[in-house]
C-alpha cells in the first residue's frame, strides 16, 4: 500500500540543505521570513533543528516502508511524482498573502498613484507617504478583506467564509492593480524557486486521480486552485491555516505507520490521526 | 458653448445581437447630421519625400504614420492617441471589415460621434504599386470631465483610456463585428515600433493523435464564451449542437460551432469570438449533422503579434467556394520587364497572378508578403520588392549566398522556381467515425525549389542528373521550411492559420447564403491588356511589321501552323505563360502525390486488414459471441438481449472503419489505373509547354522594342477601373530589383482538399461509459494524446482570482439553476443540499435560516459552508463519490470540534459514502441516515448510542476470522443489556464473536429480528448460515464494522427478508452501544 505513496520536501530537511537555501540567490522565500530576526546559525539552532529532526525521521520511516522520498524537490519533481505515484505528500512552502517592504518595486509615488486609479484600491487611506505607510495599509486591507467587495458577490461571499481564500483573494487583487510595481504574492515555493499555483496545476499530471497531502501553510487557496482545474477530480488535504511543519512530519509518519500496520489509504488514515488528537 | 455627446455607459453592458443591428439601422436612417468634408490620401513608405502627394491633415497624418509604421502589415483595430494639453483625440479604424459600405460607415460614425466630430480622413498604406491598406482616420473632441475606463490594448495589456470614446468604439465594433465581446483598443504610442509586434511565435506540433484524443473524451465540458447566458456542453453535444456558438475548455482549447446550413449573418459574432478568443487553429472536424467544427488554442499570443482571423475572409470564401487558390508574380509573361522612366524607374515590373477569391483581401496581401519572404530570403536579400521594407534576418536559408547561386554553381542552372504550397501540410483523419482536419505544424507552408534552365530538363535530356537535383532541391526544401516555420514569422504563420481555415470551411462548413456570381479576377484583367497587346503585335510580327529576326518570325508561324494555335491563343500564353506552367505544375504535384501513394498505401491496406480482422473479433468478444468460419467467411454469432446489441449497434465502429478502408483502396486502385493517364498528361503538357515558352521567351526577349512603360500605363488604367468597395485593395503589379542573375518565379499553391486517411478505431473507446476527467483515451493505431496544457504551451493565468472570477460571473448570473436547486431542497427532507454538476461546479443550498443559495468553489469550499453558522444537520450530497463526502464530513468535523457533530460527521463518513444519495439527522443519543436508493422506497438506518462516542464504527474489526453462534433470550441479555431484549423477552438471537486482540477483550456483535420474522420454522439456522457464509466472503483485511454493518444488513435483507432487523454491538468493559437498522417509508421518517 505504502509504495504507491511519494513524500516531496520542497523545504530543507538537514543542515546541508538549509545552508544552500540560505545561500541560494535568490533567497528562499521561506527562510527570508524567519531570518528577519535572527542569522542562520541561531535559526538552525533554535528552530530548524528540532524540524530537520521530525523530517529526517519521517525519512527514514518512509525508506522502511518502501515510500518513496525526493528531497530538493522542484516543480519537476512534482510533475514526474504525480505520474509514477497515486499519493503525494508535498511539504513546501506558500508565500502567501502578506504584503512586505521588499516586493516594491517602484517607489512611493508610482505606487500610490496606481492605487488611485485602481477600483480595488483607491478606498486605501495611506497615512504617510511613504512605502512602509502602504504595507501597513495593505496588509489591513487584506486582513479586513475589505477589497472583497469590488468582486463578484458569490466571489466575496466565498471570500469571506473562508478567511484563507478571502485574504488570498485581497492579495491577488493588489498584485493586478500593481502589476508590474509589485513582488506578486500567492506563490507555491519548490526548492527550485515560486511557482503560481496554475503552474502547479499543469505540473500536476494530467491523468492524476490520486490523493495529494498538501502539507504546507494556508494551502487551502491552492487546492481550491486545483479542484476548480481539475473538477474536483483530485482528492486532497489541506489546511487553511500558518502551521508548524513538526507536527505535520510526526502526524505523517504516524499514519504511514498505520496505514502499514492496518492498510487503508492515505487521506482516511490521516484524518483518522488528526481525529485522534 | 460646447455639446457635448451624451454618455453611452449603458454600451458596456453586453448588448445582442440584435440590438447592434438596430442600433446601426436606427443610426443609418436617422436625420442626416450635417456633412462633414472627407480626404483621401494614399502614403507610400517606399516612396521618396518628393514623390509623396502632401499630406492633407497636418493634426492627423503623423499620428496615423506612426501608428501604421508600428502596423505596416494588415491589421485590423481601433486605435486612440488622445492629444496632450487639448481636448482632442485622433482615432483610427483600420481596415474596417466590409459590413458597413463607406457611405454607411460615414454615416453611422457620423451619428456616433455627433457635434464632436473635428476631421474625417481616409488614409490608405501603399502595399505596392496600387496596393493599399485602408483607415478612417478621425479627429475628435472628447470631454475632460469624462472619466476613464480600463480597456485592454492589442498587447492584452491594459490601459485607460476616455470612456466616451470607449463607449463609442464598443458600439462600433458591436455593429462592425455583430458583438461587442472581443474588443479592444489600441493605444497609438510613439515608442512602438513593428518589431515590437514581430514577437516570434513558438510553432506548435499536434499531430492527430492528439487532437482525435482530446476530441474522444465525450464527457469533456465546454463553455460557451458569449456574454450573458452560460451554456455548457460535452464534447459529445458540441458534435449534436445545432446553433452556432463558441466553446472552450478547462486545458487551453476553444472550439467553433457551425451547424449544417448556417446562416452567415448568424455565424458572424461567433466566429469573431472564437477569432479573438483563439489564436492558433488546431484542426476541425465534421459535426454529426454536418458542419464545422472549428478548434483552436486558447489565445496565448497578443492580438497584435497574430491579429484574429477575419469572418470577411471566411464569408467571402464560403460564397464562393473553390478547390484550389494561387498566387504567383508573373515575370514571364510579355512586357514584363524594367521601367526605363518616372518614379518607378530602375524596377522591373511583373503581373500578379491571384485567384479571384483573394483579391482585395487580407489573405491575398498576406501571401504576396510570404512570397516576397521566401524568395527574398531564399537569395540572401539578393531580391528587393517595392513597399517591402520587411526587417531582414541575421541568417538565412541558403547560406553563405543565395539559393539560385547554390543550383547553378552545382546543376549549371539558371531558373529557379520558388513555391510555397499544401503538399503534405494538412490531411483528414477519420478517427471512429469522426473526420478531423489537422495540419503537421504551424510556423510555414511546404516549401518547393525547382531548380531548372527550364521544365524540359525534367524530360530527362538534360545535361545534369535530374533525380540528383530533385534529391538534393527537396532536402534544401525541407531544410528551409524548418527554417522559416522555426522563426515565428507572423505573416507565415498568418498564412498558414488562412490556409487551415479555408481548408476546414471547405471540408465541412455549409452554409444558407447563396454562393456569389463568379467574378473577373485582376489578374485575368491584367492578362487581358497584356493578350491585347501581344495579338497586336503578333499580328505585326505576321504582317513582316515588326523589329523581330525572321527566322524567329518563320518559327513561330510554324509552330502555330503544327499547333494549331491561333493568333488570340499565342497571344494567351505570352499574355499568362504561367497559366500553361501553372496547370503542368498542378498535374505533376497530382503524378508525385500518386506515385508516393503508390510506395505507402500497399503496405498500410494490408495492415489495416489485420486490424480490421482483430477488430471483427474483439467486437464479437464483446459481445460473447463465437466466430464461426464458413466458406463465405468469418461469422460472429452472438445472442441478443437487447435493442442496443443488435448487428448495426455491436459492429458499427468495425463497419465504419472497414467502409473507410474500401473506399480508400477503390481510391488507390483509381489512382494506380489513372497513373499512366497522369504521365501521359504530365508528357503532353510539357511538350506543349515547352515549345510554346520556346517561342514565347525568343519573342519577349523581342519585346524591348515595345514601350514596357506604356503597356504599364495601360495595365494600371485597366485594374484601376475596378473598384474596391472594402478597405483593402491587392496590388496588380510587382515591383522588385533582383542583383542576382536568375530567372525566379513561383508563389502559392493551395489545394484546399486535404487528402484522406482512416485509422483503426478502438473498440473500447465506445464500451467505456465513466472515464474520469482527465483519463486519457487511447484511439486504436494512434498513440495516446499528450496533456493539452504543456503541448499548446497555454501560460494560463497563474492565480486563484483569475480562476474564480470567470466563474463568479457564471455562477451569479444562474439564477434559474438557483430556483431548481431552491424548489429541490424544499422537497429533500434535508436542510441543505450539495450538487455538483458533472462541470465539476458545486451548488449550496440551504433552507433555513437563514436560506441560501450559491456557488461553492471547489470542494475545499463545501468544509467551510457546512461549518459555518447555522449548523445543519441534515445534509443532502449529490454527484459526490462516498470517499470524497467521507473527506468531507469528517473535515467539516475537524473544524467544528464538537462530540455531537462529530459523531453526525463519522456515521455520515462511514455510511453516507456507501449510498448514492443519503440524507442524515441527528439527536442527542441517535443519528438517523436515510438511504435512497435509484427505483426503491427510502429506508431509516438509525445508530443509537448510549454512551461515549461512536468513534468504534471507524474501527477496524476482522470479520473473516470471526466465529457465529445462537444465543438464548437470556445469554443475549447478558451480553447487550436488557435494552436489547425484544418485548417478548422470548426472541433469541444470533452472536458474532470477533478473534480476541489481546487478553480480557472481548468483542462482540448481537443480531436479532422482530417476534414474527423469528417464529419462522428453521430461522434461527438460516440467519446462522447467511451471516456465516457472509463473514467467509469478508476480505482477509479489517474493515471498518460501520461499512461492514451496512453490508451484512444488505445481505440478511436480501436472503431471509426480515420485517425487523436490529444490531448490538457490545465492546470490552461492557460499554453497551446499539445500533437499529430497520425499514420505514419515507412518510413515518
Amino acid at each position: 500500500m505504502t509504495n504507491s505513496l511519494a513524500i516531496l520536501f520542497a523545504i530543507p530537511v538537514n543542515k546541508e540543505e538549509f545552508d544552500q537555501v540560505v545561500a541560494r540567490t535568490p533567497r528562499s522565500d521561506y527562510l527570508t521570513g524567519m531570518l528577519l530576526s535572527a542569522s542562520p546559525e541561531q535559526i538552525w539552532a533554535s528552530d530548524y533543528q528540532s524540524i530537520s529532526r521530525a523530517a529526517l525521521a519521517l525519512i527514514s520511516t518512509a525508506h522502511k516502508l518502501g515510500v518513496a522520498v525526493y528531497q530538493r524537490a522542484t516543480l519537476h519533481d512534482f510533475s514526474v511524482a504525480t505520474s509514477n505515484f497515486s499519493t503525494i505528500i508535498l511539504f513546501t512552502h506558500w508565500r502567501g498573502a502578506i504584503v512586505r517592504p521588499t516586493d516594491f518595486l517602484v517607489g512611493f509615488p508610482a505606487v500610490n498613484a496606481q492605487m488611485s486609479r485602481s477600483p480595488a484600491l483607491q478606498h486605501v487611506r495611506i497615512v504617510v507617504s511613504e512605502i512602509a505607510a502602504v504595507v501597513t495599509a495593505l496588509n489591513a486591507e487584506i486582513e479586513s478583506l475589505n477589497s472583497l467587495n469590488v468582486l463578484p458577490k458569490s466571489l466575496a461571499d466565498a471570500g469571506r467564509r473562508t478567511k484563507s481564500i478571502g485574504q488570498t483573494l485581497c492579495r491577488d487583487l493588489i498584485d493586478e492593480s500593481l502589476l508590474g510595481m509589485i513582488v506578486p504574492g500567492n506563490r507555491v515555493e519548490f526548492f527550485d524557486g515560486l511557482y503560481t499555483p496554475a503552474q502547479v496545476e499543469a505540473a500536476l499530471s494530467a491523468g492524476f486521480s490520486g490523493q495529494i497531502d498538501f502539507a504546507l501553510c494556508n494551502s487551502a487557496a491552492l487546492a481550491t486552485f486545483i479542484d476548480l482545474r481539475r473538477h474536483n477530480a483530485v482528492r486532497h488535504l489541506h489546511w487553511p491555516t500558518v502551521i508548524d511543519p513538526r507536527p505535520q512530519l510526526i502526524k505523517v509518519e504516524k499514519t504511514l505507520n498505520l496505514m502499514n500496520e492496518y492498510g487503508g489509504d492515505y487521506a482516511k488514515t490521516r484524518l483518522f490521526v488528526e481525529e485522534s488528537e | 458653448m460646447t455639446r457635448w455627446p451624451l454618455p453611452l455607459k449603458h454600451l458596456r453592458i453586453a448588448i445582442p445581437l440584435i440590438y447592434g443591428l438596430t442600433i446601426a439601422a436606427t443610426l443609418l436612417h436617422a436625420a442626416d447630421t450635417p456633412a462633414l468634408q472627407t480626404t483621401t490620401w494614399t502614403y507610400e513608405p517606399a516612396a521618396t519625400t518628393s514623390n509623396q502627394s502632401p499630406c492633407p491633415s497636418p493634426a492627423t497624418c503623423q499620428i496615423w504614420r506612426q501608428f501604421r509604421a508600428s502596423h505596416p502589415w494588415p491589421y485590423q483595430t481601433f486605435a486612440l492617441q488622445q492629444q496632450p494639453n487639448t481636448n482632442e483625440a485622433v482615432i483610427i479604424i483600420s481596415e474596417p471589415p466590409p459590413t458597413l459600405s463607406r457611405d454607411q460607415l460615414a454615416q453611422v460614425l457620423r451619428k456616433i460621434f455627433g457635434d464632436s466630430f473635428l476631421e474625417f480622413n481616409y488614409d490608405r498604406w501603399a502595399t505596392g504599386v496600387d496596393g493599399w491598406l485602408e483607415d478612417v482616420v478621425l479627429r475628435v473632441r472628447t470631454n475632460p470631465d469624462q472619466p476613464t475606463t480600463t480597456v485592454l490594448s492589442g498587447e492584452l495589456q491594459t490601459w485607460q483610456a476616455p470612456a466616451d470614446i470607449v463607449d463609442r468604439l464598443r458600439l462600433l465594433h458591436l455593429i462592425l463585428q455583430k458583438t461587442s465581446d472581443g474588443f479592444w483598443l489600441d493605444r497609438i504610442d510613439s515608442s512602438s515600433s513593428s518589431d515590437a509586434n514581430a514577437v516570434p511565435i513558438a510553432e506548435l506540433k499536434i499531430p492527430v493523435s492528439d487532437v482525435a484524443g482530446w476530441l474522444a473524451e465525450d464527457k469533456r465540458v465546454w463553455t460557451s464564451i458569449a456574454t450573458g447566458s452560460v451554456i455548457k456542453r460535452t464534447t459529445r453535444e458540441l458534435y449534436a449542437e445545432k446553433t452556432p456558438g463558441v466553446f472552450r475548455c478547462e486545458h487551453g482549447m476553444v472550439a467553433l460551432v457551425a451547424p449544417a446550413n448556417v446562416k452567415l449573418d448568424n455565424l458572424a459574432p461567433q466566429f469573431r469570438r472564437f477569432a479573438v478568443a483563439s489564436d492558433l487553429i488546431l484542426g476541425a472536424s465534421g459535426l454529426n449533422k454536418g458542419g464545422l467544427l472549428l478548434l483552436g488554442r486558447l489565445r496565448q499570443l497578443p492580438l497584435a503579434t497574430l491579429p484574429p482571423l477575419r469572418f470577411e475572409s471566411l464569408a467571402s470564401f464560403a460564397r464562393n467556394k473553390t478547390q484550389h487558390l494561387a498566387q504567383s508574380y508573373e515575370r514571364q509573361r510579355i512586357f514584363a520587364g524594367r521601367i526605363q522612366s518616372g518614379k518607378y524607374a530602375g524596377w522591373d515590373w511583373a503581373p500578379i497572378l491571384l485567384s479571384q477569391q483573394l483579391d482585395d483581401s487580407e489573405f491575398g496581401t498576406l501571401l504576396n508578403l510570404a512570397d516576397q519572404i521566401l524568395k527574398s530570403w531564399s537569395e540572401h536579400g539578393r531580391v528587393e520588392y517595392y513597399a517591402f521594407a520587411y526587417p531582414k534576418p541575421d541568417k538565412y536559408p541558403f547560406e553563405p549566398g543565395p539559393a539560385s547561386d547554390y543550383f547553378r554553381d552545382k546543376y549549371l542552372t539558371a531558373s529557379l522556381l520558388f513555391n510555397w504550397n499544401t503538399e503534405g501540410v494538412a490531411t483528414i483523419t477519420t478517427v471512429n467515425g469522426k473526420e478531423i482536419l489537422t495540419g503537421d505544424r504551424t510556423g510555414a507552408l511546404h516549401i518547393l525549389y525547382r531548380p531548372s534552365n527550364s521544365l524540359l530538363e525534367e524530360l530527362g535530356t538534360a545535361r545534369v542528373d535530374f533525380r540528383a537535383m530533385q534529391k538534393d532541391a527537396d532536402e534544401r526544401a525541407t531544410h528551409a521550411r524548418d527554417y522559416f516555420a522555426t522563426r515565428g514569422d507572423p505573416i507565415l504563420v498568418r498564412v498558414l492559420q488562412n490556409v487551415l481555415l479555408f481548408q476546414a470551411a471547405q471540408s465541412f462548413l455549409t452554409i444558407a447564403d447563396p454562393q456569389d456570381p463568379t467574378r473577373l479576377s485582376r489578374s485575368d484583367q491584367v492578362a487581358s491588356v497584356l493578350q491585347k497587346q501581344a495579338s497586336l503585335w503578333l499580328s505585326q510580327i505576321n504582317r513582316g511589321d515588326s523589329d523581330v529576326e525572321r527566322s524567329i518570325s518563320a518559327n513561330l508561324k510554324q509552330f502555330m501552323r503544327t499547333s494549331g494555335y491561333s493568333t488570340d491563343k499565342m497571344a494567351q500564353v505570352l499574355a499568362s505563360p504561367q497559366s500553361v506552367e501553372r496547370d503542368l505544375q498542378r498535374a505533376y504535384e497530382k503524378y508525385r502525390s500518386t506515385q508516393s501513394d503508390a510506395l505507402w498505401m500497399p503496405g498500410y491496406l494490408q495492415k489495416s486488414a489485420q486490424h480490421a480482422h482483430e477488430l471483427f473479433e474483439s467486437t464479437c468478444n464483446s459481445v460473447g459471441g463465437h466466430i464461426e468460419k464458413t466458406p463465405a467467411g468469418n461469422k460472429c454469432n452472438w445472442k441478443t438481449t437487447g435493442p442496443f446489441d443488435t448487428a448495426p449497434e455491436v459492429f458499427a465502429s468495425y463497419d465504419a472503419y472497414t467502409q473507410g478502408l474500401k473506399k480508400m483502396e477503390n481510391d488507390f486502385i483509381a489512382s494506380l489505373n489513372r497513373i499512366q493517364e497522369q504521365r501521359d498528361e504530365v508528357a503532353a503538357l510539357w511538350d506543349t509547354y515547352a515549345k510554346a515558352s520556346e517561342i514565347a521567351q525568343k519573342l519577349s526577349a523581342r519585346a524591348g522594342g515595345v514601350d514596357l512603360d506604356d503597356v504599364l500605363r495601360k495595365v494600371l488604367e485597366s485594374t484601376a477601373a475596378s473598384a474596391t468597395t472594402g478597405s483593402i485593395r491587392t496590388p496588380s503589379v510587382v515591383l522588385s530589383k533582383n542583383s542576382v542573375d536568375v530567372e525566379s518565379i513561383g508563389g502559392h499553391n493551395i489545394d484546399l482538399i486535404p487528402p484522406r486517411r482512416v485509422v483503426e478505431p478502438n473498440f473500447e473507446i465506445s464500451k467505456v461509459s465513466t472515464p474520469g476527467p482527465h483519463s486519457i483515451p487511447q484511439i486504436g493505431e494512434l498513440p495516446p494524446p499528450r496533456p493539452e496544457i504543456a503541448t499548446l504551451k497555454v501560460e494560463r493565468s497563474g492565480t486563484l482570482l483569475s480562476e474564480m472570477r470567470p466563474l463568479a460571473n457564471d455562477t451569479d448570473t444562474a439564477s434559474p439553476r438557483f430556483a431548481t436547486l431552491q424548489a429541490k431542497a424544499k422537497t429533500c427532507q434535508c436542510e441543505a443540499i450539495v450538487t455538483q454538476g458533472e462541470d465539476g461546479v458545486i451548488y449550496y443550498t440551504r433552507n433555513a435560516p437563514p436560506p441560501y443559495t450559491g456557488p461553492l468553489f471547489g470542494k475545499t469550499a463545501v468544509i467551510d459552508a457546512l461549518a459555518t453558522p447555522p449548523p445543519v444537520h441534515i445534509v443532502r450530497f449529490e454527484g459526490f463519490s462516498g470517499d470524497t463526502v467521507e473527506n468531507l464530513s469528517r473535515s467539516t468535523a475537524l473544524l467544528t470540534d464538537t462530540s455531537h457533530q462529530g459523531s453526525f460527521n463519522k456515521a455520515l463518513d462511514s455510511l453516507n459514502g456507501l449510498f448514492g444519495r443519503s440524507s442524515v439527522t441527528t439527536s442527542r443519543s441517535e443519528v438517523t441516515i436515510t438511504v435512497t436508493r435509484d427505483g426503491q422506497a427510502p429506508e431509516i438506518l438509525r445508530i443509537g448510542e448510549n454512551s461515549g462516542t461512536l468513534a468504534a464504527l471507524r474501527e477496524p474489526m476482522e470479520w473473516r476470522t470471526a466465529g457465529v453462534s445462537e444465543a438464548t433470550p437470556q445469554k443475549f441479555a447478558e451480553l447487550f443489556g436488557n435494552e436489547a431484549v425484544l418485548h417478548d423477552g422470548a426472541t433469541t438471537g444470533v452472536v458474532v464473536e470477533f478473534a480476541r486482540k489481546e487478553a480480557g477483550s472481548q468483542r462482540l456483535l448481537g443480531i436479532t429480528v422482530d417476534s414474527a420474522t423469528a417464529q419462522r420454522p428453521g430461522f434461527w439456522a438460516r440467519l446462522r448460515a447467511v451471516v456465516s457464509q457472509w463473514l467467509r466472503s469478508q476480505p482477509a483485511q479489517p474493515r471498518p464494522w460501520a461499512e461492514s454493518l451496512v453490508d451484512l444488513r444488505q445481505t440478511i435483507k436480501r436472503e431471509l427478508s426480515p420485517a425487523d432487523l436490529r444490531f448490538y454491538y457490545q465492546n470490552n468493559q461492557r460499554r453497551i452501544r446499539v445500533a437499529k437498522l430497520f425499514t420505514r417509508p419515507r412518510t413515518e421518517g
